[in-house]
């Protein structure tokens, strides 16, 4: 911003070597969750990888549990 | 299930991605010492686990669509849900390239000759015939999935309220007898 003279007045030479530091008060102000990539994996061949998952509770206390292949996608 | 998998297609699970539900730690030791990956997702983060949130996802909107086609109670739940999973199934997916799952995996197309309309009235051939040549030869049903190997459909016994398999059996299609009560309970 000084460099474009956008701001002028701040002298940050000062200050240049916390530059890139992690900082407390940002850390604890403004953090958030790292980005989620889609993944691009998909296995190569059937039940290389499978995928479980717990779905429920419907009825009180009864549930299902869901098995995905992931080459096939066969539930 | 893996020993079905091993003898079915001769494969052998690798891999197994779950998310930190303590269900499945019981199970960590087995997966030691067979060998098996067993990977799971981080705190809050479901994302790790997106294949099987969104398939959860896909099965509940074709169950849902499936109950309120067939107007039949909650109680119905699993019937739903495993129709729904086996319509999943043998339904083309654009992550496969239009392909269908049971393609994938079985190397052929599947049949859809077999597929009936879920909830819809039928009438189930009565064997025995207990009570005689003047009682009713069928049972009043509606059509609830379809067993694992079996040739043959499971149905619900509207009268004597019992599920049962049968193959002799004539489809209406048309009416389901649970049209007239409300679905909300």
């Amino acid at each position: 911003m000084q460099a474009t003279k956008i701001v002028s007045g701040v002298d940050l030479k000062k200050g240049t070597k916390n530059l890139n530091k992690c900082c407390d008060v940002c850390q604890r102000a403004k953090q958030t969750e790292n980005k989620f990539p889609i993944s691009d994996f998909r296995a190569s061949d059937a039940y290389e990888l499978i995928h479980c998952d717990l779905w429920g509770p419907i009825n009180e206390a009864s549930y299902f549990l869901t098995i995905i292949d992931d080459y096939s996608r066969v539930v | 299930m893996f020993s079905l998998v091993e003898r079915q297609f001769n494969k052998q699970v690798k891999n197994i991605r779950t998310d930190n539900g303590t269900k499945f730690a019981c199970m960590k030791n087995y997966f030691l010492k067979n060998g098996i990956i067993f990977q799971t997702s981080c705190t809050g983060t479901p994302q790790q686990n997106g294949n099987v949130k969104h398939k959860h996802q896909y099965i509940l909107n074709v169950a849902r669509a499936l109950r309120f086609q067939g107007c039949l109670l909650i109680d119905f739940w699993r019937e739903c849900i495993l129709t729904a999973g086996y319509l999943i199934n043998k339904t083309p997916s654009s992550i496969l390239n239009g392909k269908t799952p049971f393609r994938m995996l079985y190397g052929c197309d599947p049949t859809y000759d077999l597929l009936q309309v879920f909830g819809s009235l039928c009438y189930a051939h009565k064997q025995g015939r207990l009570g005689g040549k003047f009682d009713s030869r069928s049972r009043r049903c509606i059509f609830v999935g379809y067993p694992y190997g079996k040739k043959g459909y499971h149905f619900y016994d509207i009268e004597t309220n019992e599920i049962f398999i049968s193959r002799d059996v004539k489809f209406s299609k048309i009416d389901f007898p649970f049209e007239s009560i409300p679905t909300d309970t």
